[in-house]
């Protein structure tokens, strides 16, 4: 940042506009601005300050308002007060203004309607100027309000850094070395890390991997099932063999021979009528499926009542269509072709009639209502004809099937008593049966099974699908997590190393710039950080100085920390200082002098006479690039900037 | 500006990481002045483009 210009309004005692251009030129950075006490150096400091940082560089408002100005106001009049800034940073240009409205109260003093509001504008090379969005963050990115009293300070003020047991240079060193950066961003990369674990907490729940177990499970039983099945198919057959095997034998045998034919031709019949039965069952079945036809019969049936008793007192139109009763009106003639008069019987009638017509449209609906309606009432009474006539027949069949079975079991006893041969093969074709019979069951048992099986792998796999988008997002948020924590491992990994660095390196100017500024230079041989970060001086001999050093050394001490700060950090800042040689004795006011324009980018120097003069403004005329004088005027009590030609 | 010098610091990490940490860093030092900053929001995103530019 490199301040421009700056414009004060009603500012404390800057009652009128108030104008001020900062020097800008590298060779010549040096602005001076002389005060005797009193006269305005402080309330131009705080313009400076209050137009970045508003209430945070001073708190009561109210007391920026000008006196005068609140003078010169009636009553509750309004009194404007505005700081105007102009600076670049970066290569851009912005003119900050901020701005408060107050009313005079009876006793005189502002009253304030709200805070101070703060306007940046962008000003491009043609003059076009644009808003920032967020002024307040704009400075917070250029010179954050925590770190301005480094740059922006008060000389009476400005040797704290060298006070035994100050916290000041720690707290700067973290401040505008931005070691509060790394420790607030390692702080809050490992919150995000823990953040994202949090979730993975809650997702982790294993249920995929439980999931796929599950399905393994019911995959292998169904494998051995389908084993099973195809096992039982084979036994079955081989079963059936033997029967089929012993059938024919029993043909070939004389005392069986007719009864096994007619066994034979039985179980043909048996065949035949189990295939109809179950053939039947499932048409049966299929009407069934319809059934909300039957279901919906009543009601459908009372709807189309309706709509018939409606039609039969002629509230909605049977087939008289409305177009066609118009046509009539408007001819002034009967179907018949006779003409009949206005406003005679036959022509009321017809109005009456039209009265009780409706639109077509709707006129149209009713009757196709109407007519699905009763399509849906005989489609019912066909289903229920049907389906009786399918029951019946299964009836029959079921029947057909008890007596074959009980025909086939009487065949195959008497085949049984047969003596000898025939009936140890009827018994080992019984048990062959048996076997079937049995197998037959187990089968369908497995079928069962399989099928519930079936249904629960594929409840699975939906589950799994969702589950795995779980996954899919676990595994997402883990890659995060480990890199928030890994980028936090990192920047806690580097800190000391950064930390000690920057230490170093600050020591290093603190020690160059001290013995560049003090005059008994040669008395000192060094300048270190302590552990504290407590600046610490050594003398010639080795031993500590600084409870020796005088005010004026402790102040060149904190001069030559804050040059040795702006040098590590290389923020583009200016240095601001509002009476910053008032303790130094001459000596070290021209030390000081010689050195400072070259510590910064930018140095304004708000100085009392005394400050500035002989060998001190020597030293310091060839940085000069502006110079101004505060002239207070005790009529009006007010301050005027005057510029000091050059 | 001085959070560049410290990304030399971490010349063995990832790009991932590095580029995490670099926007980390931006966001925290223009931040710097507020006691709670929203970051939490702000540092899933720049997770979220660090991952996507690697992948």
């Amino acid at each position: 940042m490199r301040l421009e210009r700056i414009r004060l309004q009603n500012f404390r005692q800057y009652t009128r506009d108030n104008r001020l251009s900062f020097a800008r030129d590298p060779k010549r950075n040096v602005t001076i601005i002389h005060g005797a006490n009193g006269a305005g150096k402080t309330s131009l400091f705080t313009g400076v300050n209050w137009c970045l940082y508003g209430t945070q560089a001073f708190a009561d408002e109210a007391a920026l308002v000008s006196k005068a100005a609140l003078a010169v106001a009636g009553d509750g009049h309004r009194v404007e007060t505005s700081v105007e800034l102009t600076f670049t940073h970066q290569g851009e240009r912005f003119v900050a203004l901020r701005h408060l409205v107050s009313k005079r109260g009876k006793d005189g003093s502002a009253i304030l309607g709200s805070p101070s509001v703060l306007t940046i504008m962008r000003v491009r090379a043609g003059g076009d100027a644009q808003p920032v969005p967020e002024p307040e963050y704009l400075i917070s990115a250029i010179l954050p309000e925590n770190v301005r009293t480094y740059f922006l300070f008060d000389g009476e003020r400005i040797d704290e850094f060298s006070k035994p047991g100050s916290v000041a240079v720690q707290d700067a060193i973290r401040r505008v070395l931005k070691l509060n950066v790394l420790v607030r961003s390692q702080t809050h990369l490992s919150k995000v890390a823990a953040d994202y674990r949090e979730t993975l907490g809650k997702l982790a729940t294993g249920e995929y991997q439980k999931l796929v177990t599950k399905d393994i499970e019911l995959r292998s039983e169904r494998e051995e099932l389908a084993q099973r099945r195809t096992s039982l198919d084979q036994e079955i057959a081989s079963a059936r063999l033997r029967i089929a095997t012993i059938d024919e034998k029993l043909k070939e045998l004389e005392a069986t021979r007719a009864l096994q034919e007619k066994r034979e031709k039985l179980r043909g019949e048996l065949v035949q009528a189990e295939g109809d039965r179950d053939s039947v069952l499932l048409t049966i079945r299929e009407l069934v499926a319809g059934g909300y036809l039957l279901l919906s019969d009543h009601v459908v049936g009372k709807a189309a009542d309706f709509l018939d008793q409606k039609r039969a007192r002629g509230e909605i139109p049977g087939s008289v269509r409305r177009q066609f009763v118009e046509d009539l009106i408007i001819r002034l003639k009967c179907v018949c072709g006779r003409p009949f008069e206005v406003n005679g019987p036959e022509h009321q009638e017809l109005l009456a009639l039209l009265e009780r017509t409706l639109p077509g449209s709707i006129e149209d609906n009713v009757l196709e209502t109407a007519a699905v309606l009763r399509s849906f009432a005989e489609r019912a009474q066909r289903l229920r004809a049907d389906i009786r006539q399918l029951a019946e027949r299964r009836e029959a069949l079921l029947d057909a099937v008890e007596s074959l079975a009980a025909e086939i079991e009487e065949v195959s006893t008497k085949i049984g008593a047969v003596a000898e041969e025939p009936g140890a093969l009827e018994r080992e074709r019984k048990e062959y049966e048996l076997d079937v019979e049995g197998y037959s069951v187990e089968k369908g048992s497995i079928g069962r099974r399989i099928q519930d099986l079936d249904r629960a792998i594929a409840g699975l796999k939906f589950e799994m699908e969702h589950a795995a988008k779980q996954e899919v997002k676990h595994e997402r948020l883990s890659v995060r997590m480990r890199l928030a924590q890994d980028a936090s491992d990192a920047i806690a990994s580097v800190y000391d190393k950064f930390a000690t660095q920057l230490r170093g390196r600050v020591e290093e100017h603190t020690r160059e710039l001290f013995q560049q500024l003090v005059w008994k230079g040669t008395q000192f041989s060094g300048v270190s950080l302590g552990p504290d970060y407590d600046l610490r001086v050594t003398d010639r001999w080795g031993l500590p100085a600084r409870p020796d050093l005088s005010a004026g050394e402790r102040q060149v001490l904190s001069l030559a920390f804050i040059g040795a700060m702006g040098r590590v950090s290389e923020e583009e800042a200016p240095l601001v200082m509002d009476t910053p040689f008032g303790r130094l004795s001459s000596v070290h006011r021209n030390s000081v002098t010689a050195h400072l324009p070259t510590l910064t980018h930018q140095l304004v120097l708000l100085v009392t006479d005394e400050e500035l003069r002989d060998q001190a403004r020597l030293n310091i005329e060839r940085h000069i690039g502006a110079e101004y004088q505060l002239e207070f005027d005790e009529s009006e009590g007010s301050t005027r900037i005057v510029e000091i030609p050059r | 500006m001085l959070t560049d010098k410290i990304m030399d610091l971490f010349t063995d990490k990832s790009e991932p990481v590095r580029k995490v940490i670099a926007e980390v860093l931006r966001f925290e030092q223009a931040h710097i002045t507020e006691k709670m900053p929203r970051y939490m929001e702000e540092f899933r995103r720049i997770i979220d483009r660090a991952v996507d530019d690697a992948t």
